[in-house]
């Protein structure tokens, strides 16, 4: 019997193959319809078109802050990721840890973590490890993200499959690493999407560090995308602020384009149907 | 293994699901012989399942002894083949445990995949495969780690008919050719009597009836001592409403 089953690239959502109007669309709903937005809310701010002139200058600013910013969110996301996992995979165990568990994790993500911000502040100002506090407050926003979606993940994996490392006699690790990671990729991949969309909201006032801590003043902020939109907004500079968001939504979207994007359809293979 | 002694042993076997309510199997004793065929029919919920959960240690006796001294492996309802892996590499999940060399768990999976008529899918994914064809392949991973016991949990329910006849007679060829000892869980009487050569009737966590079909195969199921069997099984069953 002759293979007629059609060979999907790994980039294709089931079977929808990479073609320039998928790329177009893609690009055109990633990309230039929210640098659309950001330059049109601009224009209604500032009066100004695009980015200015005296803002071009600091361009290579602005890329080294967002790179700064964006190392802070990949550090955190592996902390968030490893850790989520563990706790997501721990939670579903059995009925008795799951009710024990799941209720501590409600409350924790519940927990604005912005209100208890201060604190850790002055933990790590006493420590002066001002970069951990914005990186464990990043953490804190994801991790439960990943850590619900796993719990969601393993609970739809059906029953069989989980069977079937038993039934095989594979070891503990073989069946983690064989049956069980694989089957929840896909929602360790949505929790993920959502946890990074979290961080780039928390990334903002983390880096702001001087408006949580009362020792902390401007000398205090970390370098990143974050604490020059909130200078820019403080000091009324509203040409760097459009700069600032305008790089920071190009980035976004270039994320979403490069990275989410054909892992969700390189995910879709682990789906159970 | 002498011919007498038996491949799996339940001896008063007992378990409940939660500690509070009914178990659902009790004082359950029963011998499958080297080389046998038996299917355990009866309604949902009468406890069918559980026994296979016990016999691979997916949950464990509370009351009563289990001896299971055979390699064990199962075929699941609807093949339980994981969709991120090629059809072979599903397949060489069944040489866990084996010390072979990747050339040839290759070679022995390809030799059983072609055994079972589909080979040609050895690269494709599960999704891209029909319900019969899920199923050989869950097969054929179950045939290649050498089974000395093979568990069947409903293997035809998402099956047609047709697909069913062949998979039966697939089913039946291996158990011949192979002696593997074999114990299928069923809802379908007809396709139990047709395989068997002894069926365990269970309601209600206990064997009611243990039914020894000793017709020769290949059976036909217009053969009127088939429809005496069917008949007979069916009265045996209490309806699942």
């Amino acid at each position: 019997m002759k293979d007629v089953s059609p060979k999907m690239p790994y980039w294709s959502h089931r079977g929808r193959r990479r073609h320039s109007s998928t790329m177009a669309h893609r690009i055109g709903s990633g990309l230039i319809l929210p640098l659309g937005l950001v330059v049109f809310a601009g224009f209604f701010a500032t009066g100004v078109l695009f980015v200015p002139s005296e803002i071009s200058g600091k361009v290579g600013t602005l890329i080294a802050a967002l790179g700064a910013s964006f190392l802070r969110l990949f550090i955190a996301y592996i902390f968030a990721l490893v850790i989520g996992v563990a706790l997501g995979l721990l939670a579903e165990r059995g009925r008795r840890v799951e009710s024990a568990l799941l209720p501590i994790f409600d409350v924790l993500e519940s927990l604005p973590v912005l209100a208890f911000f201060p604190v850790i502040i002055i933990i790590f100002l006493k420590a002066n490890f001002l970069e951990g506090a914005a990186i464990f407050i990043i953490f804190f926003s994801m991790v439960w993200n990943i850590a619900f979606s796993v719990v969601g993940g393993v609970r739809q994996t059906p029953e069989d499959v989980k069977a079937v490392g038993v039934v095989f006699g594979m070891t503990r690790m073989e069946r983690l690493r064989k049956v069980l990671l694989p089957s929840v990729f896909p929602a360790i991949l949505t929790g993920s999407i959502l946890a990074v969309a979290d961080g780039w909201n928390i990334v903002i006032v983390a880096e702001a560090l001087r408006a949580y801590a009362p020792q902390a003043d401007t000398a205090h902020d970390l370098f990143g995308i974050g604490s020059i939109l909130v200078h820019a907004s403080s000091t009324g500079d509203s040409s760097m602020l459009v700069a600032a968001m305008t790089v920071l939504v190009i980035a976004i979207a270039l994320l979403n384009i490069a990275v989410w994007q054909p892992l969700l359809a390189y995910a879709e293979r682990f789906k159970f149907e | 293994m002498s011919e007498d002694t038996p491949v799996l042993s339940f001896s008063d076997v007992g378990f409940s699901y939660e500690p509070h309510v009914p178990p659902i199997l009790k004082n359950v004793s029963f011998n499958l012989s080297p080389g046998s065929f038996t299917v355990v029919v009866g309604p949902s919920g009468s406890g069918k399942s559980t026994i296979l959960r016990l016999i691979t240690g997916l949950d464990t006796a509370q009351k009563g002894h289990i001896q299971n001294t055979a390699r064990t492996r199962m075929i699941f309802q609807g093949g339980a083949l994981l969709p991120w892996e090629t059809v072979l590499n599903n397949v060489k999940i069944g040489f866990t445990g084996r010390t072979l060399t990747e050339a040839q768990k290759d070679h022995e999976a390809r030799k059983t995949l072609t055994e079972l008529g589909i080979q040609s899918r050895s690269d494709s994914y599960p999704r891209h495969l029909s319900g019969g064809q899920r199923q050989r392949v869950g097969i054929a991973r179950a045939l290649v780690s050498a089974p000395e016991l093979l568990l069947l949990d409903e293997p035809f329910s998402a099956l047609d008919t047709e697909t069913t006849k062949r998979l039966s007679d697939e089913i039946l060829r291996i158990h011949e050719e192979q002696k593997i000892t074999m114990l299928m869980i069923s809802h379908n009487i007809e396709n139990a009597v047709m395989l068997a050569d002894r069926i365990l009737v269970f309601s209600d966590g206990c064997i009611t009836e243990d039914i020894s079909v000793s017709l020769p195969r290949p059976r036909e199921i217009t053969d009127p001592e088939v429809q005496s069997i069917i008949k007979h099984v069916q009265k045996s069953i209490p309806s699942d409403g």
